[in-house]
């Protein structure tokens, strides 16, 4: 399966996908916080 | 110069540092109790957010999560990632805005004091106060633990020392500037943190010859243990640790006393943004702790993986500022456990529950008094803690959490959450985790899981039952 197959720097998907989770959750705060300001 | 006298140096300017903010602190307080437990409601974004990193994450994280790393391989980053997306993210989405909100209308400054008024329920008051500061004191022996070790790790001194450098400038400056020094110091200790945690992960990569040669070399020695997820630890074992150090921030008390601190909703939106960021440090333990497996291969006790890569990697002066962010880890989660067990011991149970009349120039003196007891008796069972209190310890966490856990999120978002719904279901999730300790972790199930379980399906069926007619959450 793909997600047990290397992506970056020979990193497992799976095992990047945490750093993906990470830095998305900022950026979906960063997102969360311009769509509220919008409605104010 | 020796590097004795290096870390000493280095850690001299960080103490002096923060006593000094102790001292200012003080002279900014009012002296109310609102003033001396929540900073009057006053707080701006960027201390707000990281202060909450600082107090989240303790030295048992850094020394402890490299621990993990080492042990269970670089799977265990998930744990970091979780505790950004729920522990951080979703906390302040989901109870930042409310709890603010409903503090500020409800004048409450406490965890049990919302409870309290809530539900118009005393009794949750006084429970959920008794909880807190009976368990908050043991984490913070645990806390105090781990700070000492640290020392003894990473500067060779004894233990104790440890404990003394640390634990009294703590109670100083929290007994003098109350919650404004806890989250001034939080936030100075928070980039402390980010900043040795950088450094130490730069050193590592750097080392292995880059990231792609970290992972290759990490592959050759066993590609599926420690480096491909789940890893050594399992889905079960992982997943079920995540849960419990992201979800458990939920019932948090000494967390969650941020939501009702910050200035305002709006300035609320950029501290979830900043908090975010700052907590994916949480990232980093686990993967220098992986990374150690390269250089130090056979290490016998894996709490030895970080001090191991310091000594190794980092040049004296580095490695003092390195001990230092440890020590700041340590110090800032020690500080606001100190301040939330403080106001649930003497603004719940003395003044509220037993209603004593307290002037607020009293209550500000005997607030100051106990919060420095506390931690002077933290102190003394740190010096040597019975072997319960250790078993204790690894519940902590799961008692709180499933006594308050429910009644606050239910009491922020479901208007016939009642009365009866929340004092039940306090007892039937503390008495559920504390019952599964006594016995021994059945199933190899963490007490966490089946407390929040059995609290959430009687807080539903509870209020089911007996729903609440009146409410005031809107």
């Amino acid at each position: 399966m793909i997600i047990f197959m290397n992506g970056p720097f020979h990193c497992p998907w799976l095992t990047f996908a945490a750093v993906l989770v990470a830095f998305g959750s900022v950026l979906a705060a960063i997102i969360w916080a311009l769509l509220n300001r919008l409605e104010e | 110069m020796s590097p004795t006298i290096i870390y000493a140096l280095v850690l001299f300017f960080y103490l002096a540092s923060l006593f000094v903010i102790g001292v200012l602190t003080s002279a900014r307080m009012k002296r109310s109790a609102e003033g001396f437990y929540l900073g009057s409601r006053s707080l701006g974004p960027w201390v707000t957010a990281f202060s909450f990193v600082a107090a989240y994450f303790s030295s048992v994280v850094i020394i402890g999560g490299g621990g993990f790393g080492y042990k269970y391989g670089m799977a265990t980053i998930w744990i970091g990632a979780t505790n950004v997306l729920i522990g951080t993210l979703l906390a302040w989405i989901v109870l930042g805005l409310r709890t603010r909100a409903l503090t500020a209308r409800l004048n409450s400054i406490t965890l049990p004091d919302l409870f309290a008024k809530r539900y118009d329920s005393p009794e949750a008051r006084f429970y959920s106060a008794l909880i807190i500061g009976i368990f908050l004191l043991i984490y913070s022996v645990s806390v105090l633990q781990g700070m000492g070790h640290s020392f003894a790790i990473l500067m060779d001194l004894p233990y104790i020392y440890g404990l003394l450098i640390s634990g009294i400038i703590i109670i100083v400056y929290v007994a003098l500037g109350g919650y404004l020094a806890v989250v001034w110091t939080g936030f100075l200790q928070a980039w402390i943190m980010i900043f040795s945690l950088l450094l130490l992960t730069a050193a590592a990569v750097a080392r292995a010859g880059g990231l792609a040669q970290l992972f290759s070399r990490l592959a050759a020695i066993d590609q599926g243990r420690f480096v491909q997820t789940p890893g050594e630890w399992g889905w079960a074992g992982l997943l079920s640790y995540a849960a419990i150090v992201s979800f458990g921030v939920w019932g948090m008390p000494q967390l969650v006393s941020r939501f009702y601190s910050i200035k305002s909703v709006k300035v609320l939106k950029l501290g979830t943004v900043l908090a975010t960021i700052g907590a994916t440090m949480a990232l980093l333990p686990y993967f220098n702790g992986a990374a150690t497996r390269l250089f130090f291969p056979d290490l016998a006790n894996s709490d030895q993986a970080i001090p191991s890569l310091v000594k190794s990697s980092l040049s004296p002066f580095f490695g003092a500022i390195f001990l230092t962010g440890v020590v700041a880890a340590g110090m800032s989660t020690f500080a606001a456990v100190l301040i939330t067990a403080a106001s649930a011991i003497v603004k719940d149970l003395i003044r509220d529950s037993f209603q004593t009349s307290l002037s607020a120039e009293r209550e500000v003196l005997i607030s100051r008094l106990v919060a420095a007891a506390i931690g002077i008796i933290a102190f003394l069972v740190a010096i040597k803690p019975p072997a319960m209190i250790l078993v204790i310890t690894g519940f902590a966490w799961a008692v709180i959490a499933a006594t308050t856990l429910w009644p606050y999120l239910f009491g922020l978002y479901w208007q016939r959450a009642s009365r009866p719904a929340a004092f039940t279901s306090m007892l039937a999730g503390s008495l559920t985790a504390l019952l599964w300790m006594a016995l021994k972790n059945p199933l190899k199930i963490h007490g966490f899981i089946p407390g929040i379980v059995v609290s959430l399906v009687w807080f539903v069926l509870i209020t089911l039952i007996f729903p609440e007619k009146r409410t005031n959450i809107q």
